[in-house]
């Protein structure tokens, strides 16, 4: 069951992905029938798959979304701006309902409220269209004076839809020659709000026949068949005249869309796992071929390699979705911001093509939400304040993706007033977070960067919007702890872009490998700032604490050796790596540098697992496993 | 043994279906995900039995049992469809369908819609 769960879940955020992406594009362009047909199908979908578990809210829900989106492409309805809302509002609440089902098996979310407003903004259309007459036509049954065999059914309660399985069996009877009429007709069936639950048929034929036809149906509770004489009768029979037009094109299918095979991701994780292992035995096969191994075996190891080359860069890629995914919400979360704050924004989304690693894309959701509220908060001006300014009314906002490198770099970006540094270093001062003499020897950059530190919040007054008791400084964190980094680039009065640079994927990452005695530890490459030689720097003691002095800024200074508990003489440590993660910012004095190196990341297990300054392992090219620092907890 | 021919748009309503019938011992012919795959799959596969949900992309249920029943006028399809699609159902009916069943699945009523139409 949990993989049904899991399996429904997923479904269930993809398919809701793309109605709110559809809902945005239908907005403008409401009559796309298109768009109409595809909205319907998706909430049908939604609505099998949450029936089928059991998930009556959800159920209830699509069964009202879909009623909704049935009559207005039927043209009972018409699309509009309160009607795109109501739809939102209600993928808002499927989105929950899922996460609830994944979690707790059930929800609270009520959807009496939603349901109301669906059902009571109704509009109707404008053009008048005449709807023909229904039309009676009269048939009467010419078999009088023959025996006939009368037939009573009653519909086992608990059966679905009766009318057409009533429908279904007349038509059976019909076709086999048995069927004279019944009440209710035929036609009669077709209307299931007039069905009973009762039929009534006359038949000719064999009575054994007819019984064994009722008792294949599995749809009656009770049956009796009696023997009566036939009397002429009148069977009304109403036949619908006008036919609704079906849109019979067959729909196109968005050609970018490839077949796909879904997986589950720890299968995944175990094939990058073994991939992984598998270079490092390759490794060492090559090194043994190399150095003892007789030259046959050269060109069947080389192959090897290659193959593993190619086997690592596929499964690497596996991994790998287009940010996409993660873009398609923006629209909506900016539209009804922009709404919120009476603000107008231009949007424009490029790059969504992207590819990250699967676990990096549904992570920068949050964060990149809340840069954009930011931006749309206190980075784009109100319209009286942009005329003023002699810009545009509208507000332009950039969301950009971009491979830079072997990173992948996300631009929000803004027109609006831009971030003011030395306003920022006076909140900062006041909020206790700097000292005035600190601040006159920051350059503009770093006084922007203040805006990241914890417990600052720019807004005069916190708005519900983005002050959510997250700040920005949380989003930094978030990205740093993805082994990213954040930037910000600012001009006043002319706009700001936040950048995210992260890596390709969550699993390897560059890392500088360093040595203490024997023991070897690797440090990621995006935690260091610079690597120097001990001698270019001066060692010092103030406070009876050690410090380095290098280009006129003081670190303190930490041991490799003494974190990792490895003894050995101090005088022996050859060189010193500046390390900065979050807001540690230091000195690591190391013994020796062994190089850099791409590691897989390996989670720790055991005895380790709870041993803060390390934040995993990794196994090196020649088979040595060493363990992971994470700088931030020395 | 019965062929059964799936299809459905949601992977995760085909994994139901095929659940159930797997257990009553039936044999999965194939699995489509449209009317059009569904028509090729039924054409390639000849199942006993095809299902067909009313509502899918490219090719909708109901185009769908119109080209297979031109392929094989003899073909036995249960048409699947959530409640309440009265006149989708009855318009695959008259194009040839020969049964439905409604989502969300009991079991039961998949088996006894599969004997209806091989009885």
């Amino acid at each position: 069951m949990d993989e049904m769960l899991a399996l429904f879940a997923d479904e269930t955020s993809e398919i809701l992905g793309q109605l709110n992406g559809q809902l945005i594009d239908l907005e403008q362009d409401p009559e796309n029938t298109e768009l109409i047909n595809d909205l319907f199908r998706h909430a049908h979908t939604l609505k099998g798959m949450a029936a089928t578990l059991g998930f009556k809210e959800m159920a209830q829900l699509t069964h009202e979304m879909e009623d909704l989106m049935d009559k207005i492409r039927s043209g009972k309805d018409i699309v509009s701006e309160e009607k795109i809302d109501i739809l939102l509002k209600c993928i808002e609440l499927l989105e929950e309902m899922s996460q609830d089902y994944l979690n707790d098996g059930g929800t609270n979310v009520s959807v009496d409220e939603i349901v109301s407003r669906i059902r009571n903004d109704k509009e109707t259309p404008k053009s008048n269209d005449s709807k023909a007459e229904e039309t009676e036509t009269i048939n009467s049954i010419s078999n009088i004076d023959e025996e006939h065999l009368r037939v009573e059914l009653h519909m086992d309660k608990d059966i679905q839809m009766p009318s057409l399985r009533a429908f279904i069996f007349l038509n059976k009877l019909k076709e086999k020659g048995f069927y004279i009429n019944s009440q209710p007709s035929i036609e009669e069936c077709k209307d299931e709000e007039k069905f009973k639950g009762k039929i009534t048929v006359q038949c000719k034929g064999a009575e054994l026949a007819i019984e064994t036809l009722v008792n294949n149906e599995f749809i009656f509770d009770t049956f009796n068949i009696s023997k009566v004489l036939a009397k002429p009768q009148v069977n009304k029979e109403t036949s619908e005249s006008s036919v609704v037009a079906q849109d019979k094109n067959a729909k196109k299918k968005n050609d970018k869309s490839k077949q796909s095979v879904r997986i589950q991701s720890e299968k995944l994780d175990t094939i990058i796992n073994l991939v992984a292992e598998l270079v490092i035995e390759k490794n060492k096969l090559e090194l043994l071929v190399n150095t003892s191994g007789s030259e046959e075996f050269k060109e069947p190891t080389a192959k090897i390699d290659r193959i593993i080359n190619q086997l690592q860069g596929i499964v690497m890629n596996v991994r790998m979705i287009p940010v996409a995914s993660t873009f398609k919400l923006f629209p909506k979360e900016i539209r009804n911001t922009s709404k919120e704050l009476g603000k107008k924004v231009n949007l424009t989304i490029l790059g969504e093509d992207t590819e990250l690693d699967r676990g990096i894309v549904e992570h920068i959701k949050d964060p990149l939400v809340h840069i954009i509220r930011n931006s749309l908060d206190h980075g784009l001006e109100s319209t009286a304040e942009r005329i003023a300014k002699g810009k545009p009314e509208e507000g332009s906002m950039k969301i950009i993706a971009r491979y830079e490198g072997n990173q992948v770099v996300i631009e929000v970006s803004d027109d609006g007033k831009g971030i003011d540094g030395n306003f920022i270093a006076e909140k900062a001062i006041q909020k206790g977070l700097i000292t005035a003499e600190q601040s006159k020897t920051l350059t503009m950059k770093e006084k922007v960067n203040l805006i990241c530190s914890p417990g600052f919040s720019t807004a005069e007054t916190v708005t519900k919007l983005s002050g959510r008791g997250v700040g920005l400084d949380a989003v930094k964190k978030f990205i740093e702890d993805l082994n990213g980094t954040l930037e910000i680039d600012t001009k006043v009065d002319e706009g700001t872009t936040v950048s995210l640079f992260l890596p390709l994927t969550l699993g390897i990452i560059q890392s500088m490998v360093v040595k203490v005695g024997n023991e070897k530890f690797a440090i990621p490459l995006p935690d260091i700032e610079t690597l120097i030689d001990k001698n270019q720097a001066e060692l010092s003691i103030s406070n009876s604490k050690e410090i380095l002095i290098y280009k006129e800024k003081t670190y303190p200074v930490v041991h490799l050796c003494d974190i990792v508990d490895v003894p050995m003489d101090k005088n022996d440590e050859e060189f010193a790596i500046l390390v900065k993660k979050g807001s540690k910012n230091y000195a690591l004095m190391v013994q020796g540098i062994v190089g850099q190196a791409e590691i897989v990341i390996k989670n720790l297990g055991g005895a380790l697992k709870d041993v803060k300054q390390y934040s995993g392992a990794a196994i090196l090219g020649d088979g040595y496993v060493c363990l992971i620092l994470d700088v931030a907890m020395c | 043994m019965t062929k059964i021919l799936i299809t459905d748009d949601a992977a995760f309503m085909r994994h139901m279906v095929k659940n159930i019938l797997v257990k009553e011992g039936f044999e999965i012919a194939g699995e489509a995900t449209n009317g059009v795959e569904a028509v090729s799959l039924y054409q390639s596969t000849k199942p006993d039995v095809a299902l067909l949900d009313i509502t899918m992309p490219q090719m909708d249920g109901i185009e769908a049992v119109k080209k297979i029943k031109e392929i094989d006028p003899s073909a036995k399809i249960i048409m699947v469809s959530a409640l309440g699609h009265q006149a989708k159902i009855i318009e695959a009916l008259e194009a040839g369908a020969l049964d439905f069943i409604v989502k969300p699945f009991e079991p039961a009523r998949i088996i006894e819609a599969i004997k209806r139409v091989q009885g």
